[in-house]
């Protein structure tokens, strides 16, 4: 069980905030490109899974599993793990609330709306992360 | 019902197939009084709740009847427009029904290719070698499962999030398509599959997941799934006064209706 990589995105598509720790594989694409792609994929998912009910959760291939969260300010916290993890909605919560809140919006130096610069939050992001139960910090 | 729609999407993204089982609706009925406190706005024909979420009515359903009569899209059942007739004070109090409003098939042709590019894209920004596309799609109300064969025919399936067995339901319905639609001559490879004029439903028997299809009643030879005897048969005049029969694709038996 662990922790792919972490997309952070406010609501007109800027990618806020990237870190990855265990990705084999690269799209192959420019990461600029790949955040635009993201971002586009999970709009596309989220009107259609507005057209049917509402609510998208997570979704999962055979080999990775997404987790998204999104706040009604239209911050959407992504995150991808291996296939053990169950729903991690609260921790993707504790991201924005404790993390983000605390220390991007409420740091009078740090601009919205650009990626995101804070050393603190890099760090401490990358500290609760490794801590999570379901990190493992083996590289298999 | 545990199983709401069955998709059928072939190679290139279209829609060839789609089943939908009943699902309650969540609908809303209040009385209003003048001036009404939603927002409501004109969109691909239907009026549809832009802004005022309260008690159930949520932004994106429907006016789906207005005082008991349904109305139809922008109109109401008497011809008048229903944006018109909320704005004159005159018409209230009025009875209104909201609710989410019902896929037309040129929504559900979209929706299976959309989900056909997110499915791609799934795959390529997989952090991990050799990822599959998307096969389970979470969200609160619902569970989206796909299974996509070597051909790349898709089956997509939506079910109650508890539900479970839905991985062999797909086989299942994998194997059906193969029989009925794969052997009959007359069916075009990655065309809508209209093999069997008949309805079909999606149920559960003798453990495990079916197909229950009701045998054509046209006129004429054509081919449906009737097993005579045991042995498929072209459909011949059948007697309407018969009642209708399912068969079950699992244990081969006539079930009545």
């Amino acid at each position: 069980m662990t922790v792919h990589n972490l997309y952070l995105f406010d609501r007109n598509g800027v990618c806020l905030h990237y870190s990855e720790w265990h990705r084999k594989k690269q799209a192959g694409i420019p990461k600029e490109e790949e955040y635009k792609l993201m971002y586009g994929m999970l709009f596309s998912i989220r009107s259609f899974v507005s057209k049917m009910k509402d609510g998208f959760l997570a979704f999962q291939t055979s080999r990775y599993k997404l987790h998204y969260y999104e706040t009604p300010t239209g911050i959407k916290v992504v995150m991808n793990t291996d296939l053990g993890v169950g729903p991690i909605r609260d921790v993707l919560h504790h991201i924005y609330s404790a993390l983000y809140v605390e220390l991007v919006v409420k740091n009078p130096l740090c601009p919205l709306g650009q990626t995101v610069q804070s050393e603190l939050f890099r760090s401490r992001l990358d500290s609760y992360v490794r801590s999570l139960p379901f990190f493992s910090a083996r590289a298999g | 019902m545990a199983i709401f729609s069955v998709y059928v999407v072939n190679k290139a993204g279209g829609l060839i197939y789609q089943l939908d089982s009943y699902a309650p609706r969540a609908e809303a009925e209040k009385t209003f009084s003048y001036p009404l406190d939603l927002l409501l706005k004109l969109h691909d024909e239907r009026v549809l709740v832009a802004f005022g979420q309260r008690d159930g009515i949520r932004v994106g359903h429907a006016v789906l009847a207005i005082n008991g009569m349904d109305v139809n899209g922008r109109y109401t059942a008497d011809g008048k427009e229903v944006l018109e007739y909320l704005g004159n004070p005159a018409n209230y109090p009025v009875s209104i029904r909201f609710g989410r409003p019902r896929l037309t098939s040129n929504e559900k042709l979209m929706l299976a290719s959309m989900f056909h590019s997110l499915f791609a894209i799934g795959s390529q920004l997989s952090p991990e070698q050799g990822s599959s596309g998307i096969e389970m799609l979470e969200t609160d109300t619902f569970k989206l499962h796909c299974y996509q064969t070597l051909t790349g025919i898709k089956f997509v399936v939506l079910a109650d999030p508890r539900q479970a067995g839905i991985d062999s339901l797909l086989r299942k319905i994998y194997e059906i398509y193969s029989d009925f639609a794969l052997k009959n001559p007359f069916y075009s490879l990655e065309m809508p599959i209209r093999a069997c004029r008949g309805k079909a439903t999606v149920g559960w028997c003798s453990g495990t997941w079916t197909l229950f299809t009701q045998p054509s009643w046209t006129l004429g030879p054509s081919w449906c799934g009737c097993f005579v005897g045991g042995r498929r048969q072209p459909c011949w005049p059948h007697k309407s006064l018969q009642p209708p029969r399912r068969l079950c694709s699992n244990c081969s038996a006539w079930q009545w209706c």
